[in-house]
């Protein structure tokens, strides 16, 4: 009860964000300089022709008007056509973004499975070899670029030892993808039963998610490890100690779910930001997902694919940042609707 | 030993030392404690900030935080030598012979439990009972240290309550062990008065029906005289004086505990407040012989180079003074004290 009314209080909340996060991307493509007309017409065209066009988009009305009707359009789906790809936006959007949003989870998944409980035991059992060994996966995932590290493991895991597929995409190039039902593979080849697809998809993902995965796990194991010692040390550990709490209840039940508070934010920042694609990591492993649309639709300026992306990623950050405040609301009883 | 040893002993802890190691330096925290604490008794453990009083207590329950460890020293409960027990032993023994009852009450709970399910859990654990009987208990107990409504305080989470509150969910917390020694450190600065009297009150009523042994830390003599019948100074890590409270109190042989006195009693006549002049030394550069010797307004030659040691000073009675010993002769005068005014 107290759940559902804070989260209808934080989805009214969402309104007036979302509408400032439209107004924003709406002003930054109509206010630049530059008639947008022009990528739609030849050298030869007359300066009627040109009105002409201008009238048909719309462009002769004035701002605030544009907006609305941007707006309007936006919230029935339709975020224009991309005069590259020639189909609409949010076609090419809900086609690629399940690519993204398959790895990333994944690769965010991977990554907090690991981080929390390295980071726990170094916390835990610091200055001992484990905390030695999550210290310098730690440096190495820092100090290294994904690039890098990507081509690293192409390198060694697939052209040395070819003990996974070529960076070819999502799935083998004589594989046919399952029936689309989520757009995700992993998910679609199982529910179809398709398990040839299932085991080249999950081939395929391998190496783009250890990449990932080794870059944010650095982090969230530095997070996790400097936020548990801190909960360790605080009074009430020790008090429960004083009381003959025994050490795997401490840790497990005592403490973990205070030091899963600070890197919880950290994750969602993650989240969020991968969420709008990596172009990095999708271009190295030939991953048709958005990071890599909005590159190419940055270089060949198709504006309408941009617009578009900009808003579904914004769009993607607010929600992330709503359900880690869900989960902040139910974790922490401090935290009043 | 001065004192024999007899069955009324509970608590006996015998050249106990402390030390944190630190880059600064080594922090002898506790340097040679000793004393025994009888059942059915309340000991005051009195000392300005910084002597040693929680590390002290910390020691006795093996709960000393790196890059504290203690060095040296034996103590034992009734009968048991704690020092040689394992980790695992130890966790038998917290939270069932010997309690705790911490100076921060709202920071010695976990914020993200209720006060209910911590009480219940204690119980749990060393019951090994139910969640339901235990739950039962727990509003027991909350009942017993007079928590209105405990039924529906037990849902409620630290936050949601007093400083006052909470340290009553500490103390029904400690006492629903019936230990046989309960530690508590400081456990009412920061509440108001009357809070204080009532937390004081619980404390006493169940040390004394239930013939436990208390230690109560405290930097207010006022408590000290009122609730305690021995009481233990403490300076710079070590015990400068113990003994019974009614004769420490008419009679104070140490120099220090005679400027604690005196620096209370001034507050009680409602004269502008006066501290021992100085200030408690650095802990990792203690001074020579004995440690108290720059702010003492005796000190001579001999205090620079040797370490007094612990002397009886009457019935019960110890001092750690080369005056009181009898190697300085020299009066002690009281105007010593009355004269500096800050
Ligand atoms: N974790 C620690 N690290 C270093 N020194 C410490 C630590 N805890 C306590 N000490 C030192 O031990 C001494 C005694 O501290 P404490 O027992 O807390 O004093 P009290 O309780 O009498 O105010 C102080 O000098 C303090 O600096
Ligand atoms: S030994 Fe000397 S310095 Fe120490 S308390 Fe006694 S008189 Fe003062
Ligand atoms: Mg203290």
């Amino acid at each position: 009860m107290r759940l559902l009314q804070y989260v209808a209080k934080r989805l009214l909340q969402l309104i007036p964000v979302l509408l400032g996060v439209s107004v924003i991307i709406f002003s930054i493509s109509h206010v630049l300089p530059g008639n947008p007309v022009y990528l739609f017409v030849g050298i030869d065209t007359t300066p009627e022709e040109i009105e002409a066009i201008t009238k048909r988009l719309g462009l002769d009305k004035p701002l605030h008007e544009q907006y609305f009707i941007w707006l309007g359009n936006v919230l029935r789906g339709d975020l224009g056509d991309s005069w590259f790809t020639s189909e609409s936006v949010a076609q090419d959007l809900i086609r690629r973004f399940p690519a993204t949003f398959e790895m990333t989870t994944v690769a965010l998944m991977v990554s907090i499975a690991l981080g929390v409980p390295l980071g726990v035991l170094s916390a835990v059992y610091r200055n001992s070899w484990i905390d030695n060994i999550s210290r310098g996966i730690t440096l190495l995932g820092v100090s290294v670029p994904s690039f890098w590290l990507g081509l690293l493991l192409i390198y060694v895991l697939f052209f040395l030892l070819r003990i996974f597929p070529p960076p070819s995409g999502r799935i083998g190039l004589l594989v046919s993808p399952p029936d689309r039902i989520t757009g995700l593979y992993l998910v679609d080849s199982l529910v179809t039963g398709n398990w040839k697809a299932f085991t080249s998809s999950a081939e395929h993902l391998a190496l783009p998610v250890i990449t990932q995965a080794l870059v944010t796990l650095a982090p969230i194991t530095r997070l996790m490890r400097s936020s548990m010692l801190e909960v360790l040390g605080s009074e009430y550990i020790q008090a429960a100690r004083a009381n003959g709490v025994p050490d795997r209840q401490i840790y497990f039940r005592d403490a973990l779910r205070n030091a899963l508070l600070a890197p919880l934010t950290f994750v969602a920042l993650v989240y969020g930001n991968l969420l709008g694609g990596s172009v990095v990591l999708e271009r190295i492993f030939s991953w048709p997902g958005i990071g890599r649309y909005a590159l190419e639709s940055i270089v060949v300026k198709d504006y309408n694919a941009v617009q578009g992306f900009v808003l579904l990623a914004a769009v993607l950050y607010v929600l992330v940042f709503l359900i880690v405040d869900i989960l902040y609301f139910v974790i922490d009883p401090r935290i009043t609707a | 030993m001065i004192e024999a040893r007899n069955s009324d002993t509970l608590l006996d802890v015998l050249g106990l030392h402390t030390y944190f190691y630190t880059y600064e330096g080594v922090v002898k925290a506790v340097n040679s404690v000793s004393y025994k604490l009888n059942r059915g008794e309340i000991t005051g453990l009195v000392g300005e900030s910084g002597s040693g009083k929680s590390v002290t207590a910390q020691s006795i329950i093996r709960l000393v935080k790196a890059p504290g460890k203690i060095v040296e020293g034996e103590v034992w409960l009734d009968g048991q030598d704690l020092m040689s027990c394992s980790e695992t032993e130890m966790q038998t023994i917290r939270g069932r012979k010997i309690s705790m009852i911490f100076q921060e009450p709202r920071a010695a709970l976990n914020p993200l439990f209720t006060v209910g399910d911590q009480i219940s859990r204690v119980i749990q654990l060393r019951e090994g009972c139910s969640r339901s009987v235990a739950e039962t208990h727990a509003v027991e107990m909350m009942r017993a240290v007079e928590i209105a409504d405990p039924d529906r305080r037990a849902n409620a989470y630290p936050h949601e309550m007093s400083g006052g509150m909470c340290q009553r969910v500490m103390v029904a917390m400690a006492l629903s062990a019936n230990p046989l020694l309960l530690i508590a450190d400081e456990p009412t600065t920061g509440l108001d008065v009357t809070v204080q009297a009532q937390v004081l009150d619980l404390i006493r009523l169940r040390v004394k029906s239930a013939g436990s042994a208390c230690l109560f830390i405290t930097h207010d003599l006022g408590v000290v005289a009122e609730l305690c019948e021995r009481v233990i100074v403490m300076y710079a890590g070590r015990v400068v004086e113990q003994g019974p409270v009614a004769e420490i109190f008419s009679n104070p042989r140490h120099p220090y505990t005679q400027g604690l006195i005196a620096s209370t009693l001034r507050v009680d006549i409602d004269k502008p407040i006066s501290t021992i002049p100085g200030t408690v030394p650095d802990a990792v550069h203690l001074p020579s012989g004995c440690t108290f010797h720059p702010r003492c307004p005796f000190a001579e030659e001999l205090c620079q180079l040797e370490e007094p040691q612990m002397v009886e000073a009457g019935h019960g009675h110890l001092t750690r003074c080369h005056i009181v010993s009898g190697r300085i002769e020299r009066e002690m005068l009281e105007e010593a004290w009355t004269m500096e005014t800050a």
